[in-house]
């Protein structure tokens, strides 16, 4: 049962770690704090159903059109207002947006939950006693592909290096000659694209609601407060442990005492574990 | 337009709203309004949709027929949740006009005004919501045509262990307190000669419930009973199917639905249910119903229509019989004796609650839920 349960772990972390992920790059760069990123997460989700009932046809295509609108809206959103706002304020107005995010979403796809089943092949890969369901499997590949790629886009590109010299330090990366703020509102959009994904790509297995972001957003903060707000390779490693930790204390301790165990734990963790590891000094993008 | 006229027009306008809002029903009236506290959004809006429209549906039959009483209906959102419940409440408290009040159909809402209702003093009559503690807290104006959860917990758990012969048995409860009345099951299952019961929680909206499933299934558990709402139900077969966790699974009453069905695509095939009412029923009665609903609102009706259904004309037969202001109305629904309703024939207990009835075990068999035959 152990291998199962890290499986069930890992398969769920990484999804945590996707969200953790896009929460640290925008924080970074941005210094913005999204409260609104599980909505975003809905949203995608959401997105991705509408668009496969209109259209139908293909799942993939539904859910990168789907990422791609919301990245891009997100993008727009955050040249044109977000970094008119100062620091403090970009946050609290993301916890606004969250809050019209999902009454928009109850108006516009209604207030029951939505899903697709049957896109992802049924069926699991047998190891012994250790089951490796199709569906998850295809989610963890998708989840994979995207970290290494928001890992290229971060480590190996031009647009790359502008994002880490902004999160370095934003007035000398401006004096360099970057238009700071397109680089930010590209990599909180880049963060909103991502969450989506995150939504799209796990709709086949799972439902969606109006509200249903608010607890996972939450998940993912936990993610990226344990990598270190801000530090992209710790929220990855952040949203592993969290998923892992959930699996193992409803696997062995108790689902009833679940969230009480593992959030008191983090808690502790994250104040014993040295500064430079635990805690966002100075934001980072590597 | 001339200021002054538009004044005068606006006073006008005023003043009429006032004289309306004073008007008084005459005595002997054959008018009355009912008020309705239903979840039409939130995470219950399936079951206040279903109240909505099997409400609907008898309430225009009966003010289509000629000589009887009429009804308005004015309707409160209570959004699925208990604080906005209780102010929706108090909304429809204060109109003063009400005979009397359909309660919200999500269980955990009624517990938050149920106080107010015998402070009040209005006839309630809750269609939908099944927690046991709302009949059961002492409120002497509540009347419930739906189903006792604990009922059907313990029906059910002498089906599991009678029919099934089932003895590994797992549970998966919603964590809250619509979610513990399966734990009556559990005690009943156990009574008949179960082997303990293990028992996981799962939280509504959850995202994940393969922990707990890799645990019941490494214990060994052949039969897994589910007690919560029906998007989680769905999502529990669904991975139940995924980690190729083959338990027989079974549920409470709040699935049975269309929707569970689509959200859990052929993941539900072969789970088993308990409810009230079966939509492919072939009675003449509630053939009938299921008919009509379907033709008005293009699906067919599940358990909380037609239990909603059969609260409406209940009532509209009670005021017929002179039920016509609150106090008398409370009186001839205390006197309810077996109302011919599609969901069987209703008479209410001490407590407000509909007598045990025919107690219907469903099965999903392509894609539809059918009474259990095997």
């Amino acid at each position: 049962m152990l291998i199962q349960q890290i499986i069930n772990g890992l398969s769920i972390g990484a999804l945590y770690a996707l969200l953790a992920l896009g929460l640290s790059l925008a924080y970074a760069t941005g210094r913005v704090v999204n409260f609104a990123h599980g909505d975003l997460f809905s949203l995608g989700a959401f997105l991705t159903v509408s668009l496969h009932e209109a259209f139908g046809g293909y799942f993939l295509l539904d859910a990168v059109v789907s990422s791609l609108l919301v990245g891009g809206v997100g993008t727009l959103f955050g040249w044109y207002f977000l970094w008119r706002l100062q620091p403090l304020e970009r946050s609290v107005a993301t916890i606004v947006i969250g809050l019209g995010m999902r009454d928009g979403m109850l108006i516009a796809f209604g207030s029951d939950s939505a899903s697709l089943p049957g896109v992802y092949a049924a069926g699991a890969i047998n190891i012994g006693a250790v089951t490796l369901p199709w569906g998850a499997v295809i989610v963890a590949g998708i989840t994979v592909a995207l970290l290494v790629s928001t890992w290229w886009l971060v480590s190996r590109t031009q647009f790359g290096v502008q994002m880490r010299a902004t999160a370095e330090n934003p007035g000398l990366a401006a004096r360099s000659g970057i238009v700071t703020r397109r680089v930010q509102a590209a990599a909180f959009g880049l963060s909103c694209g991502l969450a989506a994904a995150a939504g799209a790509t796990l709709i086949p297995i799972w439902q969606v609601y109006s509200g249903a972001g608010v607890p996972i957003g939450l998940k993912a903060f936990a993610a990226a407060m344990l990598g270190g707000f801000g530090r992209l390779g710790g929220a990855v490693v952040g949203g592993l442990c969290i998923g892992v930790g959930e699996a193992l204390v409803s696997g062995y301790v108790s689902s009833t005492w679940k969230d009480l165990v593992m959030y008191s734990g983090l808690l502790i963790i994250v104040a014993a574990l040295p500064r430079h590891i635990s805690r966002a000094g100075v934001p980072r993008v590597s | 337009m001339n200021k002054r006229i538009l004044w005068w027009l606006l006073s006008a306008a005023v003043t009429l709203v006032l004289i309306g809002g004073c008007e008084r029903k005459p005595a002997g009236s054959r008018d009355h309004t009912i008020g309705m506290l239903a979840p039409l959004t939130g995470n219950a809006a399936r079951f206040g949709e279903s109240q909505r429209n099997g409400v609907q549906l008898a309430l225009d039959e009966v003010n289509a027929a000629e000589g009887g009483p009429r009804f308005r209906l004015v309707i409160e959102d209570t959004k699925s949740e208990p604080s906005t419940a209780l102010t929706a409440f108090t909304r429809l408290a204060e109109r003063g006009d009400l005979l009397c009040v359909f309660g919200s159909a999500a269980s955990l809402d009624v517990p938050a005004y149920l106080p107010m209702v015998d402070k009040t003093q209005l006839p309630h009559v809750v269609p939908v919501a099944v927690l046991p503690t709302i009949t059961e807290s002492g409120s002497t104006w509540t009347f419930r045509t739906a189903l006792n959860d604990r009922t059907a917990a313990v029906q059910m758990a002498e089906f599991a262990v009678k029919t099934l012969q089932a003895d590994q048995i797992g549970m998966l409860i919603e964590d809250s307190a619509f979610g513990e009345t399966g734990l009556h099951f559990k005690r009943r299952a156990e009574e008949l000669g179960a082997s303990g019961i293990a028992v996981e929680r799962l939280k509504r909206g959850d995202l994940d419930v393969r922990p707990q499933l890799t645990k019941l299934k490494t214990q060994g558990v052949t039969h897994l009973q589910f007690w919560g709402y029906y998007a989680e139900y769905a999502l529990v077969a669904k991975q139940m199917r995924e980690l190729g966790f083959h338990a027989q699974l079974m549920g409470n009453q709040a699935p049975v639905n269309e929707k569970t069905l689509e959200l859990a695509g052929d993941a539900l095939e072969g789970a088993i249910n308990i409810c009230l009412f079966v939509p492919t029923d072939t009675s003449p009665l509630r053939a009938e119903f299921a008919a009509k609903y379907t033709k008005r609102f293009g699906q067919s009706p599940d358990t909380w229509a037609a239990q909603s259904y059969d609260a409406m004309r209940l009532v509209a037969e009670a005021v017929r019989n002179g039920g016509t202001n609150a106090v008398l109305l409370r009186e001839k629904l205390k006197g309810t004796r077996a109302f011919p309703g599609v969901t069987g024939e209703l008479s209410f207990d001490a407590s407000g609650d509909a007598q045990p009835r025919s107690i219907s075990v469903v099965e999903v068999v392509r894609g539809k839920f059918v009474p259990y035959s095997r």
